[in-house]
């Protein structure tokens, strides 16, 4: 890569030239020249049109800053100053500077004589509005969620969190989309070797386009090969905010609504952010059944595999006199008849999904018309695996993290493999490789099962249970001594 | 990079070893065996093993409820070869894990009960929780009967054992008990007693399951009336009593009085009296008054302590009297006295165990002290009278 620098001219009309030349066939550059009374080129602002806000910049900047070059006597110096005072003040001091301001929605001033430009941010692209998140969606609680823009939603944290302690670091990722990253913490809450290893990770990060955090978070997790995710995201400021004074670093990404939280613990995925807005009973009542559904999503289909191909004397009797019913005639082995039922099934929820809502209704509904009564009427299918697989798949729907609820999806497939080898040993293996495989993994030095953990009962308990509000302590996700050593030998 | 391939290539490993296994039984290939019936013909001196089984083909997914029983005989030089011989006879694999009912019939249990415990018991296809009753007759006709209710008569059965603990005059054992007692050359045991007989205003034989077969040595060794077998309910196991609900009929005064009994507690002990063992039995009863033919003034207390003290001596009686039975027309310990002795007093049964079943058992003194308790008389007018 060629770093040198182009120092920027004293000559505007050079430096216009070099900008013409860098921004050729780009078809969105604009110039705005400023002549002095004598007719000669003092100034030139250089900008991106489709990124300023031209309305603004045509009456309130351009006006008052031709007026200074046309007035009499008008020296380098005292422009420069009464353009500064304007707020056109982020100096450039070299044209790949100046570039990089130009492309990020500033106006680039630069003025004859000096070989500094100066400029100034004036975004002009569209917004979308702060509305409440897709796939966090809470009964109480905050309905704010995060957008693309990196500002607005910096402002949105800020709002919750109103101390000088919170603190942020700035990045630019991405050789080519130089897209800004901000690296929250609570200062005190946030455990510094944490911190130091996600700046670390994040300085490395080669990426030539980063449009949204998921790039980041696959470079930057852990064990970029495990099915399961290591770094949380949410849409929610409010979730930012308590996950900050938990000790967790946000990192934000700008032109993506999603904000990273690490280091994360495999509970945080099954708790959405509503639980701590319920009564704690019910909190907890809803997060022993969100423990239900995710055993129920991983096994459930694997489990009557195993139980009706090898061990059919541990369904109970009345219970083994209905499966004996509902499978005669059915020609397909358990086994196939779950894979095409599970198939179905996902390729249903992907359907629904990329269509618009309203038709992506109608082909669930459709879907599950055709699924579960013509395959069970025409006998292809037998009940049981109609319910199996509908229990499956909306015990699924209840992890509230999304990717983890695919994670779990997308491991129930293995699982129905080793089932219909070899039955129940066979899941027993299996949970056992998976659990071995959680407790193996680390988010920045932080075990990702939290019982690993040698802390005090209530913080451990702390991350099963919601205790009522007095007696919950800030249950900080802060590495311990000896997962902190993996920190220092990477 | 290296791991996740390896990783990846034994997933695609297992999913071609899928299939594999020998051990999968699909549903739809097996008939579940839900009432086994041992027979044992003296003549040809040949075992007929009878199933009652249930299997997917016969029942079609439109209509789950309908369940069509198949009963087919196998005979056989040996319980396992007549096992065996009924395959050649099935559509299907036959499962014998939810079969929770064997019947062996009259002569097999006369003649060769051992063989069919042994069998029972050492096969691994069956469970040990499996209740095991003898049949009054032949089994393999008792088999054919159709149920009373309409109901798969493997569950009419299983459904009926589960009852005597609501009536107490019939006793079925598990093979896992029936294994246990087995060994035990000093005692006996009884277990249930399937026959047929007329139902009262019934117009074709049904099943009973009432009295009990009393087994002794590897044998059935005769019958019991519910009467006795409700005596055996009350004196052995925890097990048996602890749920135990049963009515009994107390001559009060010049009234007859139904009371619902439940067992509070029960001990059995022995002591030696001049070298000799006694055996004292002390049972306490909760009674719950629920038939009175004539008018009782149960709220006097003194009323309903004479009535406490009636029914204990009325059922000490009964007691007395199927305990004598026991010892003196059977000679067969079905009760476990030689359980006790052995247990809580080795010493005086070592002298004991040689002339135990001969000499000793039948006429060892055997105490038997019932205490009733009425705790609620109820509210009803007609109990409190004048």
């Amino acid at each position: 890569m060629d770093n040198r620098k182009t120092p920027i001219a004293p000559s505007v009309v050079r430096n216009v030239e070099t900008l013409r030349r860098r921004f050729a066939d780009h078809g969105s550059i604009s110039f705005h020249l400023f002549e002095s009374r004598a007719g000669e080129p003092v100034a030139a602002a250089a900008y991106v049109n489709v990124l300023v806000d031209e309305k603004r910049l045509y009456r309130q900047l351009i006006p008052p800053i031709a007026e200074r070059f046309r007035a009499d006597g008008a020296d380098i110096e005292s422009v420069a100053e009464a353009v500064r005072a304007l707020g056109i003040e982020q100096p450039a001091s070299d044209m790949e500077e100046a570039e990089r301001l130009i492309t990020d929605a500033c106006i680039v001033l630069f003025i004859e004589g000096m070989t500094e430009a100066l400029g100034m941010n004036l975004p002009g692209y569209g917004r979308r509005a702060i509305e409440e998140p897709m796939l966090e969606v809470s009964v109480r609680g905050p309905r704010a969620g995060f957008i693309e823009d990196l500002n607005t939603n910096m402002g949105l944290i800020y709002r919750r969190l109103k101390t000088s302690k919170l603190k942020s670091k700035s990045y630019v990722v991405g050789n080519e989309s130089r897209t800004d990253v901000k690296l929250l913490y609570l200062e005190d809450q946030a455990d510094v070797r944490v911190l130091r290893e996600i700046e670390r990770r994040l300085a490395a990060v080669r990426l030539n386009v980063v449009v949204d955090s998921a790039q980041i978070e696959e470079w930057i997790q852990d064990s970029p090969y495990s099915p399961f995710s290591q770094i949380q995201n949410t849409e929610r400021p409010d979730r930012v905010a308590t996950a900050l004074n938990q000790g967790k670093v946000a990192i934000l990404t700008d032109g993506s609504p999603n904000v990273l939280l690490a280091p994360a613990i495999f509970t945080d995925f099954l708790h959405p952010s509503e639980d701590l807005y319920e009564k704690f009973y019910f909190a907890n009542f809803l997060r022993g059944l969100r423990v239900i559904t995710l055993f129920v999503s991983l096994f459930l289909p694997s489990v009557y595999i195993a139980l009706t191909t090898f061990h059919l004397e541990m369904i109970p009797t009345p219970l083994m006199l209905t499966f004996l019913s509902t499978k005669a005639g059915i020609p397909l082995p358990t086994f196939l008849e779950a894979l095409l039922m599970e198939i179905a099934f996902e390729v249903l929820r992907e359907a629904s999904l990329r269509l618009p809502q309203a038709i992506g209704q109608s082909v669930s509904i459709v879907g599950a018309l055709i699924i579960g009564e013509a395959a069970v009427q025409s006998g292809i299918v037998s009940r049981p695996m109609v319910i199996v697989v509908a229990l499956t798949g909306i015990a699924s729907f209840t992890i509230p993290s999304f990717n983890t609820a695919i994670t779990l999806r997308m491991l129930r497939f293995p699982l129905i493999f080793v089932a219909a080898w070899t039955g129940v040993l066979g899941i027993a293996l299996s949970m056992f490789a998976l659990v071995l495989h959680l407790c193996s993994l680390k988010s920045f030095g932080v075990y990702y099962m939290p019982t690993l953990e040698p802390k005090r009962w209530r913080d451990v308990v702390g991350h099963y249970v919601l205790l009522p509000i007095r007696h919950r302590s800030l249950s900080k996700t802060e590495a311990s001594p000896e997962s902190r050593e993996g920190l220092e030998h990477e | 990079m290296s791991r996740f391939r390896r990783f990846a290539a034994l997933g695609l490993l297992t999913c071609m070893l899928v299939g594999c296994s020998p051990d999968i039984r699909e549903i739809s290939d097996i008939a579940l065996v839900m009432l086994t019936a041992i027979d044992y013909d003296e003549q040809k001196r040949d075992y007929v093993f009878t199933i009652n089984c249930i299997d997917a083909s016969t029942n079609d997914a439109q209509n789950s409820a309908k369940k069509l029983e198949w009963i087919a005989s196998a005979s056989g030089k040996t319980i396992l070869e007549a096992a065996r011989n009924l395959r050649s006879r099935a559509g299907k694999i036959l499962v014998w894990q939810h079969d929770k009912f064997f019947l062996i019939g009259e002569g097999a249990a006369r003649n060769s009960l051992y063989e069919v415990v042994d069998f029972l018991s050492r096969n691994r296809d069956i469970r040990l929780s499996g209740y095991l009753v003898v049949s009054q007759g032949t089994a393999s006709d008792l088999m054919r009967i159709k149920s009373e209710t309409g109901d798969l008569i493997s569950n009419e059965t299983v459904g009926r054992i589960k009852n005597e603990q609501l009536w107490g005059k019939s006793l079925s054992l598990t093979i896992k008990d029936v294994a246990d007692y087995y060994g035990n050359p000093y005692r006996g045991f009884v277990t249930g007693k399937l026959s047929r007989s007329m139902p009262v205003a019934g117009d074709r034989e049904v099943l009973f399951l009432s009295g009990g077969s009393v087994i002794h040595q590897g044998k059935l060794a005769g019958w019991l009336p519910g009467k006795d077998v409700l005596a055996i309910h009350l004196i052995i196991k925890k097990k048996y009593w602890r749920e135990l609900e049963f009515p009994q009929t107390v001559p009060f005064r010049s009234a007859k009085i139904s009371l619902l009994m439940r067992v509070a507690n029960r001990s059995v002990r022995m002591r030696q009296t001049d070298g000799q063992p006694v055996f004292d039995v002390r049972i306490g009863l909760t009674g719950t008054v629920l038939t009175i033919d004539k008018q009782v003034n149960l709220a006097n207390p003194d009323t309903l302590r004479e009535l406490e003290l009636a029914a204990g001596r009325f059922i000490e009686g009964e007691l007395k009297a199927s305990l004598n039975r026991f010892q003196q027309q059977l000679k067969i310990d079905v009760v476990g006295f030689s359980d006790i002795a052995r247990k809580y007093h080795p010493q005086a049964w070592k002298r004991m165990e040689k002339t135990w079943s001969t000499a000793i058992y039948p006429t060892v003194p055997v105490r038997v002290h019932v205490d009733v308790s009425i705790p609620a008389i109820g509210m009803s007018k007609v109990l409190g009278g004048d």
